[in-house]
């Protein structure tokens, strides 16, 4: 730690600069280039985006496998204190800075062909480089208030992207929407850190590990809080499903790398603040989103929507697992950011396609999956790649999903010691959703994929390569091969990933979930083979009515408050404020009458009198010749009485 | 012999016409002839009190020069007053205001 102003020279920290300031270039970069050279803008920002990938490959490799190390110069100093920012390197941070750029870059890159017809591409690509500054500003800081700042960065990037459809009143509300429910978080993510620097002095990460202070559970809570807000755990997820309305790129931006994988990577970070009290909350949260998020999934018909509903269900698994094991979860949010990123470029590919197709039938929800079907003829490429994806989803064998969900389980199973414990019914939740997950997954890949197709007159075009590349290397990315060279040895490389712990081997926990999930795909398969269109139910479909609820019981009695305080304020604020304001103008008048006549009479007067005297002695020397003669005729005269008689 | 005081009330009657004419007249020249008025009441003095010493003649002497300086006055004034009644076209010197303060 050093405490001169210098920014330390050391070859991580120009990496770590190239890193976080690459994708800020690109968006004023986006902004700079004109109107004439917009066809340059995606290629410029795809460009500086691969850019940062390689330097955060770079990064990767200078500082993996090393111990802790942070490099930070002061920023602010107030009083006796210094803020200092700067950089925390530990495994966690620069494999999380290399998922980050990596699904960034490639997100950029399908965007070139996703946004290809869009005209105000300009602030899309500005704001994507500027969501992932963000977002690496949040990973690398190394100082909690700067993590607090970056991470309102990323709120506020999320809202410009999720409004970028400007004309769609819907994306405006759910840009507000999110934005507004992140706040919620935010505020408990702020008081947290207000109660942590009062109890320790220090919002240096480094500095953190090791204490404990009195309220240490309520800082936990208000920190996972926000944790909820940005993650999308009940009951603050509302906001996810409806950001769908973004571009799908963003989509899966906000799903895999920038946005949602902040709260639980803020998590996996801070894990040693959290008590084990505080533990119990966040266990409960992540298990009732986890269940909830699968079972909205299964009644979803909205192509985004389910695979929305999907990745809230995986976040509440992680969040879930923090407390036994937050090296399992980190591996499950890393592995979920490669296969959900393939999953919502697949489903970009698909919706464009519609898009393109039936551009001409304004009515048809090209989102729907019921107006899907049998697309695995027209679009093979995207048919394999979502297939793997959604495989890794479920949890199938030789996928990434497999293993880091393995894992999972194999630590929540670890801690349970009887059955009708709190472990214990968190584990079965866990099991649950383990067991819904392939059952919605299937059902989204069967409706899209198999079947009779819906409109047979038109034939849907494949996705042009530029958009195939990303989907192709997410899908391989998902595969086990990336994660583990031995497909059923869970320890073989993940353990090495993460520094935590190293990850028990349970023998029998593969094979459980093996038969779970081919259990459940058969349900699957019987549930779903005709592909009913059963009606919606309102409690599944309608985030469980939660935005009625606040709706009816937050909003209005917000607003009730709201307008009474208005009320109170129109009639005695406002009434007090007018009286002394009539009191000060009465006040004035009378100084201005004071000044008026008074001051200015008196000088006035003085002045009128010099005028007075001055015209009187003026007279005298009139110019006259035969008024001077009499004056000095007078005067002689008066010489002469005074010298002759007296 | 002539009583002397009657010589004296004249030569005061003179020089106060003189002195009225000069205040009262407003054209220049008519102010000149009072000033005469008024050298030739003084004159008149000059030679009456010459009488306290009828031996010597400085009181009849002293008004022959005092005539003689009145003429050379005169047309001094008097080419003065003929210059300003070209230039300015009177010879009234209130008229000649000009730098006089408008009121």
């Amino acid at each position: 730690m050093t405490e001169t102003a210098a920014i330390p020279d050391h070859p991580l920290t120009y990496l770590s600069f190239a890193v976080l300031l690459l994708p800020l270039l690109s968006f004023f970069l986006c902004h700079v280039i004109g109107e004439k050279f917009s066809w340059l803008i995606s290629l410029v920002s795809t460009a500086l985006l691969c850019l940062t990938s390689l330097a955060a490959f770079l990064l990767y490799q200078g500082a993996y496998g090393n111990p802790e190390s942070v490099i930070s110069w002061s920023w602010i100093k107030t009083g006796n204190h210094i803020f200092e920012v700067g950089f925390l390197f530990n495994d966690q941070v620069v494999v999380m800075t290399l998922m980050v750029t990596l699904v960034s870059a490639l997100v950029h890159l399908y965007s070139i062909g996703y946004m290809a017809d869009d005209r105000a591409s300009k602030k899309y690509f500005a704001f994507l480089g500027f969501f992932t500054f963000a977002m690496l500003g949040l990973i690398l800081s190394s100082n909690l208030l700067l993590t607090f700042c970056f991470w309102e960065l990323v709120g506020f990037a999320s809202y410009r992207l999720i409004s970028y459809y400007r004309d769609q009143s819907k994306a405006a509300s759910a840009a507000t929407k999110a934005f507004l429910m992140n706040r919620v978080g935010d505020m408990g993510f702020l008081v947290g850190l207000m109660i942590i620097w009062s109890a320790t002095g220090s919002l240096e990460i480094s500095q953190l590990h090791q204490v404990s202070f009195p309220l240490q559970t309520a800082a936990g809570l208000c920190i996972f809080l926000g944790v909820m807000g940005k993650s999308a755990q009940f009951p603050l997820f509302t906001w996810l499903p409806d950001a769908m309305k973004a571009p799908t790129p963003v989509s899966a931006l906000i799903h895999a790398a920038t946005m949602v994988a902040a709260g639980v990577y803020l998590l996996v970070r801070l894990h040693f603040l959290f008590t084990a009290d505080a533990f119990v909350v966040i266990t409960w949260i992540g298990a009732i989103t986890a269940l909830l998020g699968a079972l909205a999934a299964l009644f979803q018909y909205d192509l985004k929507k389910i695979l929305a509903y999907s990745t809230m269900s995986q976040l509440g698994l992680m969040v879930m697992a923090m407390a036994v094991s937050p090296g399992a979860s980190f591996l499950h949010l890393l592995n979920h950011a490669f296969f959900k990123a393939g999953l919502f470029l697949g489903a970009g590919a698909i919706i464009h396609a519609m898009h393109t197709a039936h551009h001409t039938e304004k009515a048809l929800d090209v989102q729907d999956i019921r107006n899907m079907g049998a697309l695995r003829t027209q679009m093979p490429v995207t048919f394999f790649c979502f297939a793997i994806c959604s495989a890794a989803l479920a949890g199938l064998p030789l996928t990434s999903g497999f293993v880091s969900k393995d894992i999972l389980l194999s630590h929540l199973g670890a801690s349970v010691n009887t059955l009708w414990s709190q472990q214990g019914i968190t584990m079965i939740i866990a099991w649950i959703t383990v067991f819904l997950t392939p059952i919605y997954a299937f059902r989204l890949f069967w409706y899209v994929f198999f079947g009779q197709m819906k409109n047979d007159l038109v034939m849907l075009q494949e996705a042009p390569v530029i958009m195939r590349i990303p989907m192709m290397i997410l899908a391989l990315l998902s595969l086990t091969l990336a994660v583990s060279f031995a497909p059923f040895s869970i320890t073989a490389w993940a353990s090495k990933l993460l520094y935590l712990q190293t990850f028990e081997e349970s023998t029998y926990i593969p094979y459980i979930t093996t038969a779970i999930v081919i259990l459940a795909l058969i349900v699957g398969y019987f549930l779903y083979r005709n592909q009913p269109t059963r009606s919606r139910s309102r409690f599944l479909t309608q985030n469980f009515l939660l935005d009625s609820f606040y709706a009816q019981y937050i909003i209005q009695p917000f607003q009730f408050i709201s307008g009474f305080t208005l009320s109170l304020d129109k009639t005695w604020i406002d009434r007090g404020i007018h009286a002394v304001a009539y009191f000060q103008v009465s006040l004035s008048h009378l100084a201005g009458w004071f000044d008026r006549s008074v001051i200015d009479g008196s000088v006035n007067l003085m002045a009128g009198a010099a005028g007075r005297l001055g015209t009187i002695t003026r007279y005298l020397a009139a110019g006259k010749i035969q008024t001077y003669v009499l004056w000095a005729m007078l005067g002689l005269i008066i010489f002469m009485i005074w010298f002759l008689i007296l | 012999m002539l009583p002397i005081e009657p010589l004296l009330y004249l030569s005061a009657f003179l020089f106060s016409v003189g002195l009225i004419v000069v205040f009262t007249k407003r054209n220049a020249i008519v102010i000149l002839l009072g000033i005469e008025l008024m050298l030739n009441g003084a004159n008149l003095n000059l030679v009456a009190f010459n009488r306290a010493q009828p031996e010597l003649f400085d009181g009849q002497i002293f008004a022959l020069f005092v005539i003689v300086v009145a003429v050379c006055e005169t047309a001094v004034g008097m080419a003065i007053v003929l210059r300003v009644y070209h230039f300015y076209g009177t010879s009234v010197p209130d008229q000649i205001s000009e730098l006089k303060e408008k009121p």
